[in-house]
């Protein structure tokens, strides 16, 4: 007995109606991934027994409910991973120390890198991430120079992390 | 059995999560920039795993 009441093309449908209502380039981008879809090996029996089949490379596009687990899985870098891969590098940088010079130095001093004497600092101290958007090389301006990576509460990841699970489950048709 | 509003449930309760708003934001500043960048010949963020190696042109 099916344990849905809707098809795998049904539930797609869904998924990326509502995603686009919510974020329109986040629902390209996922498009995008489903659109490019896979490849597969297709194997031409050969005509003549004393030569083997010929097997070539073919590109396919997904299934229905190959494309809502691609989805999902995008859904599930955006909301879950990204949010770890944030933790893990301000966990990494806390433990980071910053050496700062110890001795005022003026410039017709001559300096001697090896023995410029520093005080380290920082070590524990949760310290500002930002990605930088606006590149040294480039001309045009960007809106913000830099985007800030803030940490999220474990919690709220967890929750995401639910939520997904409870998609795949609401998406696996294997037993219908 | 499942219906489809228990789907469109679950759908709202990931795509309405507090957490979201902020994981949009990230993409619409960081991600479009990771594309734009690669459309200019700039294999540096892809590689730094900013572009998803499916959206990689030829």
């Amino acid at each position: 007995m099916p344990r849905h009441e809707y098809s795998p093309q049904q539930a797609l449908e869904v998924l990326m109606m509502k995603l686009r209502a919510r974020d329109e380039l986040l629902s390209d981008q996922i498009q995008a991934a489903i659109d490019v879809g896979k490849d597969v090996s297709e194997t031409e029996p050969s005509t003549d027994r004393r030569k083997k089949d010929r097997v070539y490379r073919k590109t396919v596009r997904f299934s229905h409910e190959e494309a809502l687990q691609i989805a999902l899985s995008a859904l599930q870098a955006y909301f879950v991973e990204q949010p770890l891969f944030v933790a893990s590098a301000s966990d990494n940088l806390a433990q980071a120390t910053v050496g700062v010079p110890t001795l005022q130095r003026f410039r017709h001093q001559s300096h001697n890198e090896d023995s410029e004497p520093v005080s380290l600092k920082g070590q524990g101290e949760e310290k500002t991430i930002v990605i930088e958007t606006q590149t040294e090389t480039q001309l045009s301006k960007t809106a913000e120079e830099t985007v800030p990576l803030k940490r999220v509460a474990k919690e709220q990841i967890e929750e995401q992390r639910h939520n997904i699970k409870n998609l795949r489950e609401m998406t696996d048709f294997s037993e219908d | 059995m499942a219906t489809l509003q228990d789907l469109e449930t679950a759908i709202d309760a990931l795509l309405d999560h507090p957490l979201g708003d902020s994981q949009y934001q990230l993409n619409r500043r960081v991600e479009a920039k990771a594309y734009e960048a690669y459309d200019g010949n700039v294999p540096g963020n892809c590689c730094l795993g900013l572009a998803p190696a499916g959206r990689l042109r030829p």
